[in-house]
């Protein structure tokens, strides 16, 4: 007769209470593992949907003021060994895509009105895989072959008046400080999910960028990787391979450095996940107490007698331990099904649940949950330890019952 | 060497302004292989002088001495320890451990001994024979007779063969045939194994198995019978 057999029959004993107990544990165990899934679902889309964003896994740059500034200013940091290090990159088998992209502001004017515009060249055939958050609300995507053609974010085109097939002039400040001028024929209007983007991005393709600024390479290499996994050992493969054998600098930057808006998610979340953690933990706990505290008043009596047999102190607080530990135990096991089940409910029957747009987002998305087997594990850990540490104090207790008096106890 | 001694013990309990005299300078000594019946009226002092025996509580003023330990020097662990090797408890109500079966119940004192499982099975084996509970031994408590329940009770107390046995109104809760084959089997173990027995009781036929029964009033002995 060992201890946690004694302490399983004991949690069986008083079934309606041992039950409500466990539901207690069972649904803020599910809850934690439907939030868990929830925020690595959403943060997994949002990862997905930032590198897509035209962020690519890894950047590429010849300094690092280039990633603050250097939109006002591409010609200070273009490459000049830009071939070799685009073969030497795509020689690696983790990379899918060596993109070269230019940024540069600009004045774009219709025949009314003009506005300052962020324009993003990247060669066409990239815009698809790497631009896809962008949806073309009218006209078509940029191709290959259309040279001084231009896409416009939505928001751009109902600032200055534009519309599907009409010329823009675009106007920029040149490498020798000269002005340089452009007509662009609109062919697409997209949306791009993020409200202040929309207000400010057009796309062009690399060739006409580089013509229209008279370059001949790029400020900027952006790597997609075949999977999101990999950035980190790229990195320090690509970190360690052009250490000092390029003529210029090189910087290198995995898409979370550059993703502000993705850590500020990251990091809401995680306090958010903490805090309802923390309430569903003290909820527990405070069951667990009851419950605990309720067992060694009922069982006072049957404490005595283990005492007058011979139990030590520490088999009493063992024994009570043991208790919780079982509750801990059952309650976590069936939270974490529950959680799981409830998850795979929702996303195959259901598909998902709808999310209305974020904060500064333009469209909402239909949520999953992908809980990990970490935070599973997580969950089923905590409900164990809690379990346990609220039973210290009603165990302790127990131990500390006179012999005599709770012999006397009805 | 005396199995029991008191000497000047005084016990109180305070209930808010009120204040009880449960013992009033008891001494008394209890020798090896004794058969103590101890009689006297509801309030007299038989529990508390039975609880102080067995360290399961403390004099205010005086000493009480088991095989010359002084109990209330003793810590936790040393009670503890004193209480599974020397001491077998029978209470009036059998305190028996509900979730456990008859054969558990007993095997458990065994379990605190840390003896082998193979050993604990053979003495409950044959302890359920002694006390004629083998049909039984797989029922929990609830699913007990009064009378088995204090056999098995019994059982319990006297499986680790402790050299004083400790009973509160063991024959309380029964009717009388049963609870003379209870008093029988204790005598016998008396006999033969020279176990002390310490019995609190307010029934005559407990104390006609006693030799020598105490006349307990106002917590103080005030007869001693010896047959
Ligand atoms: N924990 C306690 N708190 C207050 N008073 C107590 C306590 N324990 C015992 N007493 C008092 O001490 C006195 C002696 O009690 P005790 O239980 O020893 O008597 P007893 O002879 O065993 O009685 P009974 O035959 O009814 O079992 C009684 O007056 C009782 O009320
Ligand atoms: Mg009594």
């Amino acid at each position: 007769m060992s201890t946690l057999s004694l302490a399983l029959r004991n949690i069986f004993r008083n079934r309606r209470r041992t039950l409500f107990t466990l539901t207690a544990i069972m649904i803020g165990i599910m809850a934690l593992v439907l939030f868990d899934g929830f925020v690595r679902y959403t943060l997994w889309g949002l990862q997905e949907s930032t590198i897509r964003n035209g962020l690519g896994h890894l950047q590429l740059a010849t300094a690092e003021n280039y990633f603050t500034t250097g939109n006002f200013d591409p010609f200070r940091y273009l490459f000049t060994d830009q071939e070799e290090i685009v073969s030497k990159l795509q020689a690696l088998p983790e990379v899918k895509s060596v993109v070269p992209q230019v940024t540069f502001a600009a004045t774009l004017a219709s025949a009314e009105k003009s506005g300052i515009v962020m324009v993003q060249a990247l060669p066409a055939e990239f815009s698809r895989s790497l631009l896809s958050f962008r949806q073309i609300v009218a006209g078509r995507d940029l191709q290959a072959e259309d040279r001084y053609r231009v896409v416009l974010a939505r928001g751009v085109a109902e600032k200055i008046g534009a519309k599907i097939g009409d010329t823009l002039t675009m106007m920029v400040i040149t490498r020798n400080g000269g002005l340089n001028a452009a007509d662009l024929e609109v062919v697409g209007i997209a949306s791009l999910g993020l409200r202040e983007l929309d207000n400010i991005q057009v796309y062009l393709d690399l060739s006409t960028a580089m013509d229209f600024l008279d370059i001949t390479s790029v400020p900027l290499l952006i790597t997609v990787l075949e999977k999101t996994e990999y950035t980190g050992q790229v990195k320090e493969t690509i970190t360690q391979a052009f250490n000092g054998k390029t003529g210029q600098p090189l910087v290198v930057k995995a898409w979370d450095e550059l993703a502000d808006y993705y850590q500020q998610v990251q990091g809401f979340y995680d306090t958010l996940l903490q805090i309802i953690r923390f309430i569903i933990m003290l909820v527990v706990i405070f069951t667990i107490i009851n419950t605990m505290t309720m067992s060694v008043l009922e069982r006072t009596r049957e404490i005595g007698a283990l005492r007058a047999i011979g139990t030590q102190q520490n088999g009493i607080v063992q024994l009570f331990l043991a208790e919780g530990l079982w509750i801990g135990l059952l309650g976590g096991i069936s939270g974490v099904l529950l959680g799981l089940v409830v998850s795979s409910l929702i996303n195959n029957l259901f598909g998902g649940i709808y999310i209305p747009p974020p904060p500064g987002m333009a469209e909402g998305y239909q949520a999953f949950f992908a809980p990990s087997a970490a935070t599973v594990g997580r969950n089923f850990l905590l409900a164990l330890v809690v379990a346990v540490l609220a039973s210290l104090y009603p165990a302790y207790k127990g131990a500390k019952l006179k012999i005599a008096d709770s012999l006397r106890y009805l | 060497m005396m199995v029991v001694s008191l000497e000047q013990v005084y016990k109180e309990y305070k209930l808010g302004k009120t204040t009880t005299t449960a013992l009033n300078g008891i001494s008394l000594q209890l020798a090896e292989g004794e058969m103590v019946g101890l009689m006297g009226p509801s309030g007299s002092g038989k529990t508390t002088l039975l609880n102080l025996m067995g360290g399961i509580d403390f004099a205010d003023r005086g000493r009480v001495f088991v095989y010359e330990q002084a109990l209330a020097e003793m810590s936790d662990r040393q009670l503890a320890a004193f209480r599974s090797r020397t001491l077998g408890f029978i209470f009036q109500s059998f305190n028996l451990i509900p979730v456990l079966t008859a054969f558990e119940n007993m095997e458990y004192p065994l379990v605190l001994q840390g003896m082998a499982k193979k050993e604990r099975r053979r003495r409950v084996e044959a302890m359920l024979t002694a006390v004629g509970l083998t049909a039984v031994k797989n029922h929990r408590p609830d699913e007990l007779s009064g009378g088995q329940r204090q056999r098995v009770a019994i059982g319990r107390a006297l499986i680790t063969r402790p050299k004083l046995v400790i009973a509160d109104e063991p024959t309380g809760n029964l009717d009388q045939k049963t609870g003379k084959a209870i008093m029988e089997l204790m005598k016998q173990l008396n006999e033969k194994e020279k176990t002390t027995f310490v019995l609190a009781t307010h029934d005559p036929m407990v104390v006609s198995y006693t030799p020598r029964v105490l006349y307990l009033r106002d917590g103080l002995i005030v007869r001693e019978e010896v047959r």
